[in-house]
This record gives structure tokens, C-alpha cells and sequence, in this order.
């Protein structure tokens, strides 16, 4: 499925994660690090977001050859989302509902179960840091990936969003055959979600648990 | 108050001059690249004997601490930022000090000046525009000062202004490539306006000395050259825009023409005063097909400048000079009657070459 080959990423000469071979078949898996491990920058780099060196390849498709195939396919939330905050959620929303080439409803319906919709058409400098998490985990879904990299996702929101997340998580991967990848420095309940493999993030470089 | 002063100077002092490099460069290319010590000299004696160039100097100085008090306020709404509401537990004194040292060292451009007009009005023994000089510093930098306590005793930004615009603009969905122009009036409405004025103020001018004497088109041209190095500020603004606040925008499966095409329309509309101007002011003897190609022209400088920010590694010292020596070639082929429509052809092509080959590539280092 994911496919990352002499991957390597550094900030200024300073080298923050290097991967020789990494191949992630289908399935949940788990990114476990400290802060500052690398998790946010791998996930990053595999979303399209950050340039790296190396080669990355979902399902056949390059990250930086296939640009359009490959983002309709591999969707990312950030762990500390920033937004321009004189917009709205819906107008970003949009933005990426359309971008993302999502079914019909499909906005409205995740809006609605993450109780989004009650407050999307706010300029976002009004919101808390949940309910900007809370948008930034709602365009993750969007579209039809068949990746999504959900980084921190448990951080700053509240209890019942948190079950909302673990159901989605769960739906997705039984019945549209996507594949997560969730990063975290806390524990899943694992009872909740079929986590398949478990990669630690330490030491510029990552293992599998 | 030291401590208090340096985590100001680190959080607000030079974001804003990293922020401002080209404004500031461009300013004093201005002042001391094509004026020369002696038309200071005129210009400072002349504004000590007439209060009206007095006051238009005053003008200037107030414009400019308006941008530099409105760019603070920008900083302490951000909520990176919040940390610096902690000043409030300094005692009234220290904190109303660090303010006015900070609101010094934000308007040192226009300080320094000052100061070059008192040592002219005593040589002149001018002691009441001394005094005015004197005055008006005072008053930016207490002015500022008191904007700064009024607003660090209100952490809460909600509480400080409502947004009309903002609840406005909320009743409608905006378009993505009005993002960025909605960035510009949100976050940076004095750049935004001082921009469009210098722009069109250029544009009027040439239009107006057009008929004065045996002028051509290349004058329009060179016009339009200025217009679109006066734009540089929004392209670097774009750019900071977009990784700062819009980093997601990379994962989103948009082709290459459809992201062009959201840059060509934000600059288009952001060219619409000036398209304005241009249509009001056009000389008699000047074709309307050729006002047009110029606005292509002007676009395409434009658009080209903010393509060149995605190459890496390129440092503000290098990119300004790169910046001056295009800006002489250009100079140069409209002297030598080269088409503007061919020359926007050009960096139109140059500017998608560069799109494609290090957008993915590009990264912001602050």
C-alpha cells in the first residue's frame, strides 16, 4: 500500500527522520514518539505538504509525479491545525469538499455528526483549539481516500468527539477498505479499533513494533 | 523592564523588519537611490519654512505608525502570541516603558529623519518646527504606547472591536481565490492601501505627464513596471500567507492550471484599482488595446515575482538583487520597444515553468 524508500527530511542541514525502506500494508497503524520525534513531519511529507528526499508511493502513485491522484487518495489531519482566522470553517470546508471531489452531502453529514455545523459559519478566530481540531479531523474524511493520517487526533477535543472519531475510524476501515494512520503519544483503546501495526518514531528513524 | 523589552523585541521588533525588508528596502531606495543628499537637504529646509510640507511630512510619519501600531495589534491578536498578555503583571511603569521603547524601535524609519530635520532646524534656528518635530515623536510613540496597555488589559480580542466586515463577508461563502485578498484587508489593510495609493498614484502621474511632451507607450510601460515592483510586497505576502495559514492547501488534489488559476484571479482582482485609474486617466492618443496588454503586462511581472518565491534557498539579500537586476532588463527592453505583450508572454511561461518544477519542492524558512 504505502511505500517510503531512502526517505530522508532535514531542516537546515539538521537531519530530522531518515527511512531506508518502510512499506505499510493496508490496515490501522499506530505512530508512537515523543514530541519532536518526527511523527508530525512524516506524516506531512507523505500528505505532499512538506519536500523531502527520497520516494514515496501510495498504491503505485508518486507523491510528487501523480500530484493530483495521489492527494485524491491520501487525506491528512494536522495535530495543531492553523487556519486564516477571518474565514469561516464552511468556506475552507467548501474549499476542500470540492477540491477533494466529495459526494454529495458527504460535508454536511460528517458536519453534523462532529457537531461542526453549529457554529462552521463563525469566522475560525472565534473558535477553541477543539473546535478548530474538530474541522481540521472533519476534511480528513472528506472526498473518497483511501488513506487518512489522522496526526494527534485525540488532543483537544472532548469526550464524545473522541468516540465520534474512534466510530469513524472504524466505519471507514470496515466498509470503505481505508487505511489510518494515527500518530499519538497516548494510548488507543485498542479494544475500539483493530490496530494492525504499531511503529515507533524515535531516534531519527522509524521501527516497527 | 529589560526582560520585558527583549521578549518584545524578539516577538514583535523583528518580525515586523522581516516582515517589512522589502517595504523598507524599497523605501530607502527611494530616498537614497534616486534622490540625492542635496534634494534632502532642499526638501528638509523647505519643509521648515512651509507649515503645508510640514504637515504632509507629519502625514506620512502618522501613516506610518498607523501601520506599525496596527501590525503590533495584528501580533498580540495571534494566538502564538498570547504568552505576551503576561506583560500585564509588570508594573504599570516598566510595562508603559517597554511600550514606548518598542513603539521607538518600530518607527525607526521615520525617527531617524526626524532627527536629520532637528539637526537642519537648529542650524536654521527654526525653534518652533524643532518643537513640532519634537512633538509629533512624542505623541506617535505615547500614542502607540497607550494603544499597546489599552489592548494588553483586554486579552480578549472579541472584546476590543467587533468585526462588521468580518460577520459580513461570514454570510457568504468565499471563494478560494479570495482568500488571500481577504487576507490583505483582514490583516494588512494599511499595506494594502498604501500599496494601492503609491500604484496609482504612478499611474495617474504618468498618464498625466503622457501628453507634456513627445512621449510614447514605453512610458506607459515603464509605468507598469513600477506598478508591478510596488506589488512585490504582496507576492512575499502570499507566499508567508499560504504556508503560514493555508499549508494544507498542498494536499489538496488541485492540477497545476487550477492553482494558477486561483493566483491569476487573486492578482486580477487585486489589480482592480489600478485597471481603474488606468481606464480613467488614459491618454487620448493611447488605444484601449493597448491599455490592456499593458494590465497583462502588469499581471504577468506580478504573477512571475510571486512564482520565483517557491525556489528554495534563496536568501532576501540575493532575492532583492535578482529583483533590481530584472528590474533594470525590463527596464531595458522597453527602452529597446520590445512588445509588452511579448513580455508578458514570456514570464507568464517562465512564471508556470517555475510553478511546476518548485512548488512541491518549495518550503518556507521563516
Amino acid at each position: 500500500m504505502l511505500s517510503i524508500k531512502n526517505f530522508l527530511k532535514s531542516y537546515n542541514n539538521h537531519k530530522i527522520l531518515e527511512v531506508q525502506d518502510l512499506q505499510i500494508p493496508e490496515g490501522i497503524h499506530w505512530f508512537k514518539g515523543i514530541n519532536g520525534s518526527g511523527k508530525s513531519t512524516l506524516f506531512r511529507s507523505i500528505a505532499g505538504i512538506l519536500p523531502y528526499q527520497g520516494q514515496i508511493l501510495f498504491n503505485n502513485l508518486d507523491c510528487r509525479k501523480d500530484v493530483v491522484a495521489y492527494r485524491l487518495l491520501v487525506n491528512l489531519s494536522e495535530a495543531e491545525p492553523l487556519y486564516p482566522d477571518y474565514l469561516s470553517a464552511y468556506d475552507l470546508l467548501k474549499f476542500i469538499t470540492e477540491a477533494k471531489k466529495a459526494p454529495v452531502d458527504q460535508l454536511n453529514t460528517l458536519a453534523e455528526s462532529l457537531g461542526v455545523n453549529k457554529y462552521w459559519k463563525s469566522p475560525i478566530g472565534t473558535y477553541s483549539s477543539g473546535m478548530q481540531k474538530k474541522i481540521s479531523l472533519l476534511s480528513a474524511f472528506l472526498g473518497t481516500p483511501k488513506l487518512i493520517m489522522l496526526d494527534e487526533p485525540l488532543i483537544t477535543i472532548d469526550d464524545r468527539s473522541v468516540q465520534i472519531v474512534y466510530e469513524l475510524v472504524k466505519d471507514y476501515y470496515e466498509n470503505r477498505g481505508v487505511s489510518f494512520l494515527l500518530s499519538s503519544h497516548q494510548d488507543f483503546r485498542f479494544e475500539k479499533l483493530a490496530i494492525k501495526n504499531m511503529y515507533l518514531v524515535q531516534n531519527q528513524a522509524v521501527t516497527q513494533q | 523592564m529589560k526582560n520585558l523589552f527583549r521578549i518584545f523585541n524578539l516577538a514583535i521588533i523583528k518580525e515586523y523588519y522581516r516582515q517589512n525588508a522589502v517595504f523598507i528596502f524599497a523605501v530607502m531606495m527611494f530616498a537614497f537611490g534616486f534622490l540625492r543628499a542635496i534634494e534632502h537637504i532642499t526638501f528638509i529646509k523647505n519643509a521648515l519654512k512651509l507649515p503645508s510640507l510640514l504637515s504632509f511630512v507629519f502625514l506620512a510619519w502618522a501613516l506610518h505608525g498607523l501601520k506599525v501600531t496596527l501590525f503590533t495589534l495584528r501580533l498580540l491578536e495571534s494566538k502564538q502570541n498570547e504568552f505576551l498578555y503576561h506583560a500585564r503583571l509588570f508594573s504599570p511603569i516598566k510595562r508603559f516603558l517597554a511600550f514606548c521603547l518598542l513603539q521607538l524601535s518600530l518607527i525607526q524609519l521615520t525617527f531617524l529623519y526626524s532627527l536629520a530635520m532637528i539637526k537642519f532646524g537648529i542650524e536654521e534656528k527654526r525653534w518652533l518646527e524643532v518643537g513640532y518635530i519634537i512633538t509629533i515623536n512624542i505623541v506617535l510613540i505615547v500614542a502607540g504606547a497607550f494603544i499597546y496597555e489599552y489592548r494588553i488589559q483586554r486579552p480578549n480580542a472579541e472584546q476590543v472591536r467587533s468585526r462588521p466586515m468580518q460577520k459580513l463577508f461570514a454570510r457568504f461563502l468565499t471563494p478560494p481565490y479570495l482568500f488571500f485578498v481577504r487576507y490583505l484587508f483582514s490583516k494588512q489593510p494599511v499595506l494594502l492601501l498604501l500599496t494601492k495609493l503609491f500604484c496609482c498614484l504612478v499611474l495617474m502621474g504618468i498618464c498625466n505627464l503622457y501628453p507634456t511632451d513627445d512621449y510614447d507607450e514605453r512610458l506607459l510601460a515603464l509605468g507598469g513596471l513600477f506598478v508591478s515592483a510596488g506589488h512585490t510586497v504582496f507576492c512575499q505576502q502570499y507566499f508567508y500567507f499560504e504556508n503560514r495559514f493555508l499549508l494544507i492547501a498542498k494536499n489538496l488534489p488541485l492540477s497545476h492550471m487550477q492553482r494558477l488559476l486561483n493566483y491569476l484571479l487573486a492578482y486580477s482582482i487585486l489589480l482592480i484599482p489600478e485597471i481603474i485609474v488606468l481606464a480613467r486617466n488614459l491618454p487620448d492618443n493611447v488605444s484601449y488595446i493597448f491599455m490592456v496588454l499593458l494590465i497583462l503586462f502588469i499581471l504577468s511581472m506580478i504573477f512571475l515575482n510571486h512564482h520565483v518565491h517557491y525556489i528554495n534557498n534563496v536568501s532576501n539579500d540575493a532575492f532583492m538583487q535578482r529583483l533590481f537586476f530584472a528590474g533594470i532588463l525590463f527596464l531595458l527592453l522597453i527602452m529597446f520597444k520590445i512588445p509588452v505583450i511579448l513580455m508578458a508572454l514570456v514570464n507568464f511561461s517562465i512564471a508556470a515553468f517555475v510553478f511546476r518544477k518548485h512548488y512541491y519542492l518549495s518550503e518556507f524558512n521563516p
